[in-house]
Order: C-alpha cells, then sequence, then structure tokens
C-alpha cells in the first residue's frame, strides 16, 4: 500500500530527494515506515525531537510515540521542530 | 454615531464604554460572522504579552492593535540591524542601530493611538515571565530559542493563561494554540529540548502569514467569537503549497503540566 509522507520544518529541503510517497507491505506499522524512512535519508538522519503525525493524529516523537498500523491513504507527516524570531 | 447593534443582547451591555470615534474606527470589523459590539469591547479590556515582536511577533503585534487590543505588552531586546528588516516590520531603515522594542512600540502606537502598548527592552527571565503572564489574558511565544519558549510555556502553565506559540524556518511554519491544564502544552510535544539554531533562513512573508493567523486565534479567544484552534498546531507548508491541522495529545508525564508530577521550572540544562 501506499504511504505519503511530508518532512516539514527545520532543513526541509534534505528531504527533497525522497519520494512523497513510499510502498510498504499491507499490515505494515509505523515504526517499519520510519525504519524505511530513515534507510532513504542515510547520512541525514531525522532528529530525535522530530514530531510524529499519522493522517493528522499527533503520536509523539520520533523517540517516543505511540504505535500504530498503517492503514491505505495513511499520510505521514515528520515536524522537525522550528522555533522563530 | 456608534452604530446599531447586529447583535442581540448587545444593547443590555455597557454602551459606553469605547469612545464614539473607537466605534468608527472598528466599524469594518463589527456584524455578522466577525466580532459584536460586546466583543469589541472585550478586546478592548484585554492584554496580550508578546514576545518576541520580531519577524511572526511583530506581524502579530500589529494586526492586534489594529484590531483594538487594549494592551500589547512587547518584550524584544536587542538593536535592529539590517537583516532583520526581511520579516521585522515594526521596523523600518530610520530605525537601524536602535533598540527594537521602543521602535516597535512606537510603531503601534501610531497605527492606533487608543491601544496602551508597553515596550520591555529584555527578554523576559523565569520571573518576570510569570509576572507578565499573570497580568496579561494571553501570552504570544515568537521566540527564536525553546529554552523562551518554555519559559513562557511554563508561565502560561502555572498561571493557567492560553499560549498561543509560532514557529517558522524556511518557507515554513507552525501555531499551537494551547489551553494549560485543558490541552497539551508545549513540553508535552518536546519533552526534550529540540536543536535550533539562532541564525536561520526564513522569507518575511511566512513569518507575516503565521504572525496574522497568531493574530486571529488570539481575537478569537479575547472577543469570545468563532472557534479557536484549542488544542491544534497548523502546519502551513509554504514551500510545496499543503497544510495540514493536528490534534494535539496531552501527556501524563508532561514536566510542566502533567498530573502526576509537580510542574517544575525549566532546567538550567534546557537553556
Amino acid at each position: 500500500m501506499e504511504i505519503r509522507v511530508n518532512i516539514c520544518g527545520r532543513h526541509y529541503h534534505r528531504a527533497e530527494k525522497l519520494p512523497r510517497v513510499i510502498t510498504v507491505a499491507e499490515g505494515s506499522s509505523l515504526d517499519q515506515l520510519l525504519q524505511k524512512l530513515q534507510d532513504q535519508l542515510g547520512d541525514s538522519p531525522l532528529p530525535k525531537t522530530a514530531l510524529v503525525i499519522l493522517s493528522g493524529r499527533h503520536l509523539g516523537t520520533l523517540v517516543a510515540h505511540r504505535s500504530a498500523e498503517l492503514r491505505p491513504d495513511d499520510e505521514l507527516t515528520i515536524l522537525i521542530p522550528m522555533a522563530g524570531g | 454615531m456608534e452604530p446599531r447593534s447586529q447583535h442581540p443582547g448587545d444593547e443590555l451591555s455597557d454602551p459606553v464604554s469605547l469612545p464614539p470615534e473607537a466605534w468608527q474606527r472598528y466599524a469594518r470589523q463589527i456584524g455578522p460572522g466577525v466580532l459584536s459590539r460586546e466583543a469589541q469591547r472585550r478586546l478592548s479590556r484585554a492584554t496580550v504579552l508578546i514576545t518576541r515582536a520580531g519577524g511572526m511577533g511583530g506581524p502579530t503585534a500589529l494586526a492586534l492593535a489594529a484590531a483594538g487590543v487594549g494592551r500589547i505588552v512587547l518584550a524584544h531586546g536587542g538593536l535592529l540591524q539590517l537583516p532583520d528588516l526581511n520579516r521585522q516590520i515594526l521596523g523600518s531603515e530610520a530605525g537601524l542601530g536602535q533598540p527594537r522594542a521602543a521602535q516597535f512600540a512606537a510603531r503601534l502606537r501610531s497605527l492606533n493611538s487608543a491601544v496602551d502598548v508597553v515596550a520591555i527592552d529584555h527578554e523576559p527571565d523565569e520571573a518576570e515571565a510569570h509576572r507578565l503572564a499573570q497580568q496579561a489574558d494571553l501570552i504570544i511565544s515568537a521566540a527564536p530559542n525553546f529554552a523562551e519558549r518554555f519559559r513562557l510555556n511554563f508561565a502560561a502553565v502555572t498561571t493557567g493563561k492560553p499560549l498561543i506559540d509560532a514557529a517558522q524556518w524556511g518557507m515554513q511554519g507552525s501555531l499551537c494554540v494551547l489551553a494549560p491544564g485543558k490541552t497539551a502544552c508545549l513540553r508535552c510535544l518536546y519533552p526534550e529540548p529540540p536543536e535550533f539554531e539562532e541564525h536561520f533562513p526564513v522569507l518575511g512573508a511566512i513569518s507575516m502569514a503565521i504572525g496574522a493567523l497568531a493574530a486571529l486565534e488570539a481575537i478569537k479567544i479575547l472577543a469570545q467569537v468563532g472557534e479557536p484552534s484549542w488544542g491544534k498546531m497548523w502546519i502551513v507548508d509554504a514551500y510545496r503549497g499543503h497544510t495540514s491541522i493536528v490534534e494535539l495529545v496531552r501527556s501524563p508525564d508532561c514536566r510542566a503540566c502533567g498530573k502526576s508530577l509537580p510542574a517544575e521550572p525549566t532546567p538550567e540544562s534546557d537553556r
């Protein structure tokens, strides 16, 4: 199944080369998708404090988030914390 | 001349709390689906603490002053520098090298002399943030670092005041509308202080967009109109033309607002 992926926030441009849609097997978990994402990012790992949002649901941070089973048409948003000024 | 009320019940409340010229000034924002006269009076009685008043906080302050918020307390240290002018629209070329807070406050007063504008020429420490939060009806956090954001968040938690947290980077921004004790707080989102850089790329247009959204949320809360985005985070990805709204989840173990732990000040190690 196909999962849309948005990487937002600080240094969002580093994820520009990533596909906007990632294909995973039916019944895959959120953690499996996150691992796949990290593998594709290679030398630029996502920060542990990034927020994990699945189809509008706030699940925690990369290092501490609730588990979830992926469903077709889910959208994963990773928000790398921004500040301001 | 005060316009005739379009909102039932308005006539029953204090009809003389604002002078006639105020009703003329705010005539275009009083009407169905916007503000009632009583809502306008609520705004005029409200105090908002904004720290800081640069890229996002500046446009927020401008919109709140234009809308007639009674008192705006701006906290912003330092001197205005040329690279600030791509987004800090309360500044001007004439003010380069001058303290930011005083000139930002003067700009607001020039827009609306009826607003009581208080300029604080530094970023408040924990004790001052708490005192200022006590005196405010709402807090806008638009600081460039997480230590300051957490300080304002803690002041909001301990005083029970609403907190609107605005953030930006590049052509993206986020906005959280938080009610301490009822919704998630900023510490629920970020148990550990995130990395950040003091100097980061940002386009003034996204600062202004997020700042304007912060002002809209503040006006809804203070005037008691519409539906504030309580407990939600707006993510505006203007780079790709994508927006989303996220329902934030409160953490029972939160170090600031958690039920099982006494609220603690932000430790020095997080700063």
